[in-house]
């Protein structure tokens, strides 16, 4: 089974810096700083073999690249206490490229993923701050 | 930002409801609306989404899916296609996609999120730098809508900023950072650029990359890594480009001087230049004489300029590429140049230039970056590159690491010195053609051209013979018994004949001929094609007297400054343009004769070594017949390139560019040489030459012998020495240490 997904985050890692041509310069050096103890909010890397097949198949993904996303998904839910779509206290994500060299403002980002009628709520409650969840609201839309 | 990237709608339509509002409220920023208008908002962003047929999904999994897709889907959108075109990425990469638990900067006023280097990107200083915003997400800091605050009290002090910087204000997750800093530099062996957020008052790193730096910070980083222990010498000299050394050799324009760009040109020599306005090179040299800086300008130049070009601070042409005679000349004597300026209107009568409605007039000043190829009007201030103690040591580790010898091409005094002070270990290709330009001694050499008769023409070379044996004794000299290479006479006669009328009667009667014998002169000696006409040892075959006087010369300086220093060296005689062994066979003969009549006249014995430029595919091919006569090669790979791929570097112009962008040569293969082609004949010639003369030495001294990639080459190949323009010898240096050190890793 080829190995889609690569998790950091909390002290450890999957991936290192030396895995650049798969993960990524970004998702290498996230992987490493995660490996040194350094404080890094934990996530998942999709490889860049994820999307040479994207590409090579007709804008698919391979069968398993769901069930890996998943499970780094709950990893992370397990390590922050908390759930994507959690509708009282919202896990949030962002989404970024990464190829093996940067290329600066090429490429989409998305910020606040998880936001929605319900979870907006949640944020606000649990922040106390009502301006900081609807503003991160509008800025994910 | 879901609603345009993952679900193309346009972000205009979003930004009408954001416009409306402020200014509805007369508020200049987003974060001044309430949260009900802020609920609004969202309300009618919605409402846009769904109008557009898009709404957005409810489902967070549907969310995040839809959001991997937009970025695999963003790697094919043409801007990201042209960037990696650009920048040589190739398309089979891929991007990987990282999906990262959200931390937020602007919760509140115990969060904050910033970016910093690890030392100064701009000077190396070993100090943190870097800004943050309180209350702010990662790209308010970019957008500029707040001041951000410095990292640190040393540069908040510094730069007398008024607002509390992150030590003060953050004092623990301060310290916290400074430790990830210390930790992060000593763990990647490099300086750092890294994005932090504070959420909550807790610190997390979002991401770190060796940061990009100015060539002053490349080269302190490097050095001071290695004073610290974190890299060895051979790493450090991998860590500055050879673009970046260049920087540093170059007078730069300050940065915090404001600047109005006039016009764009092409950035043909890098540098800075201010001067006065003139418009010939015959200007140039008298305005000079009166103490004044010029910047020569140009519709373009020719060879009779090279005096004019020789004094001005820099060049502008209207006309001419990267490798135009105004390019290639002003790298050699590194002096900025800005070549092609589409819109540059110049009226030589009237001596005045225009772009667009802007006059500039002879004598008004213009200041020329040669780096970016801007233009701009009147006088810009200039920083002197500081050659500070860093620069000294670092190149004392290049010169300990690279293999390759490095010379330069140098025929005057000045340059022979500029060359010495670079770090040049000899001469590798003396020019004797740029000698005879001199205004004193250009009527001889016109004299020699115009005579009729073998005697007439010997008169005339007689007269030449002091010039040059002085030029040499100066050569001689100055390079203290480092090897000199001087290639015998190589250009076409007619080259030092003037073609217009007015040039033709000065000169008949400064010379005593016809206007009519000149003119006739210059018919005759008319070529379709000078390039491969006659020049090089075909003038040698056909008029012996020339070379001849040129090695009398050459030899009788050389007794003189061996007897006067008391030291003895190897004068290197080399014959340009051979073909065929029989040529050299004749030219070698004339030579090692005129050696031993000045070895006999003079009592002094010496050894002189007699060798041949390469730059013909014949010579490579038959490379070891041709080391049965000569000692030495030396590949001439301006014309070695213009003859392999049948392209006159004058008329390339026309096409190359396009050629290049379409990817059927990879670069100019006049600026960096076509390793497949040309390089392969190099290798043939060496492979051969080395067969019949195993200690045969190779050097390499056209254009190409300062280009980095082609030092690597020539590296590999096991050339004994580049040889290039003296401004280019550090770089050549740098170049081939990192060839040595990138060829051992592999």
């Amino acid at each position: 089974m080829t190995k889609w997904v690569y998790t950091f985050g909390d002290g450890a890692a999957e991936g290192d810096a030396g895995m650049r041509n798969l993960l990524g310069g970004k998702g290498a050096n996230l992987a490493e700083m995660s490996r040194v103890g350094v404080p890094v909010p934990p996530g998942f890397t999709i490889t860049t073999e994820v999307c040479t097949y994207y590409y090579e198949n007709n804008h698919t993904y391979p069968a398993d690249l769901k069930e890996q996303v998943m499970s780094a998904l709950h990893d992370i839910e397990e390590k922050m206490g908390r759930k994507f779509g959690d509708e009282n206290d919202p896990l949030l994500f962002s989404v970024r490229s990464g190829a093996r060299v940067s290329m600066p403002g090429m490429m989409d980002t998305v910020l606040n993923l998880g936001l929605n009628d319900k979870t907006v709520l949640g944020l606000a409650k649990r922040s106390g701050n009502e301006k900081f969840a609807y503003d991160s609201y509008r800025r994910f839309i | 930002m879901y609603g345009d990237v993952v679900m193309g709608v346009h972000s205009s339509k979003f930004e009408a409801v954001l416009d409306r509002v402020r200014e509805e409220n007369g508020y200049k920023f987003d974060n001044q609306m309430t949260v009900e208008q802020l609920k609004d908002v969202v309300r009618e962003f919605k409402e846009i989404c769904e109008k557009d047929g898009h709404p957005l999904p409810q489902d967070p999994m549907d969310q995040l899916w839809g959001g991997i897709g937009a970025v695999f889907q963003s790697w094919m959108v043409e801007r990201a296609i042209i960037y990696r075109k650009l920048n040589n990425i190739p398309g089979d990469w891929g991007t990987a996609v990282n999906v990262q638990t959200m931390v937020f900067g602007n919760s509140g006023d115990n969060s904050a999120t910033g970016v910093c280097f690890s030392r100064d990107p701009a000077t190396g200083e070993n100090y943190f730098y870097g800004e943050y915003l309180k209350n702010a997400q990662g790209e308010d800091v970019v957008a500029g809508i707040r001041t951000p605050q410095p990292m640190t009290c040393l540069v908040k002090e510094r730069r007398k900023i008024d607002l509390p910087c992150m030590e003060e204000e953050f004092p623990e997750l301060f310290k916290q950072l400074s430790d990830i800093r210390a930790k992060l530099e000593a763990h990647y062996k490099d300086m750092q650029d890294m994005e932090f957020t504070i959420q909550d008052g807790k610190l997390w790193m979002l991401q770190t990359r060796n940061g990009k730096r100015t060539g002053t910070a490349a080269l302190k980083i490097a050095v001071d890594l290695v004073h610290e222990g974190l890299i060895d010498k051979k790493t450090a000299v991998l860590r500055v480009e050879a673009p970046q050394l260049d920087q540093l050799l170059h007078p730069m324009f300050d940065k915090n001087a404001k600047k109005e760009v006039l016009t764009m040109g092409l950035p043909a020599s890098p540098g800075a230049a201010v001067g006065q306005v003139v418009f010939s090179a015959e200007d140039a040299e008298k305005t000079v004489q009166t103490g004044k800086k010029v910047v020569l300008v140009r519709v373009e130049t020719s060879p009779e300029d090279i005096a004019g070009m020789h004094v001005s601070e820099g060049i502008l042409t209207a006309r001419g590429g990267m490798t135009s005679h105004a390019a290639v000349v002003a790298r050699g004597m590194g002096k900025p140049c800005v070549s092609g300026v589409a819109d540059l209107r110049i009226d030589y009568e009237g001596k005045f230039l225009k772009v667009g409605d802007t006059v500039i007039k002879e004598g008004d000043m213009i200041s020329i970056d040669g780096t970016t190829g801007q233009v701009m009007k009147g006088a810009l201030p200039l920083v002197l590159p500081e050659m500070t103690g860093d620069f000294g040591e670092f190149m004392s580790w290049v010169d300990e690491i690279r293999v390759l010898g490095v010379r330069a091409n140098a025929e005057t005094p000045l340059d022979a010195k500029t060359a010495r002070g670079f770090g040049a270990e000899g001469i590798g290709l003396c020019r004797t053609e740029h000698m005879f330009f001199d205004p004193h001694r250009i009527n001889f050499m016109r004299e020699m051209i115009l005579s009729n008769t073998e005697s007439d023409r010997r008169k005339a070379l007689d007269k030449l013979l002091p010039f040059q044996r002085k030029d040499f004794i100066d050569l001689f000299t100055i390079m203290e018994g480092l090897p000199v290479t001087i290639r015998l006479l190589d250009p076409p006669l007619h080259e030092f004949l003037p073609n217009k009328r007015e040039e033709q009667i000065e000169i008949a009667q400064q010379i005593g001929v016809t206007v009519e014998e000149i003119a006739a002169r210059t018919a005759k000696l008319h070529e379709a094609n000078p390039m491969l006409g006659h020049r090089g040892c075909r003038l040698g075959v056909t008029y012996p007297e020339i070379y001849e006087m040129q090695a009398q010369a050459i030899f009788e300086a050389a007794v003189s400054v061996m007897k006067s220093t008391g030291k003895q060296f190897v004068p290197e005689v080399m014959i340009p343009l051979v073909g065929t062994k029989k040529e050299l066979d004749m030219m070698h003969k004339a030579v090692d004769k005129m050696a031993q009549k000045v070895i006999a006249e003079s009592g002094h014995t010496f050894e002189y070594k007699i060798g041949t430029m390469i730059e013909l595919p014949r010579a490579a091919i038959v490379a070891d017949k041709i080391a049965e006569t000569a000692e030495f090669f030396s590949f001439g790979t301006n014309d070695l390139t213009q003859t392999t791929l049948g392209m006159s570097r004058d008329d390339a112009g026309a096409f190359l560019p396009e050629y290049v962008q379409k990817g059927i040569y990879e670069a100019d293969p006049f600026a960096s040489l076509d390793q497949e082609g040309v390089g392969a004949l190099v290798e043939i010639a060496a492979e051969r030459g080395r067969k019949t003369r195993p200690n045969i030495k190779l050097g390499i001294c056209g254009e190409h012998g300062g280009d980095p990639k082609t030092i690597d080459f020539c590296h590999r190949v096991g050339l004994t020495y580049v040889s290039c323009s003296p401004y280019r010898v550090p770089i050549a240096r740098l170049a081939a240490a990192q060839a040595a050190v990138r060829n051992e890793k592999k």
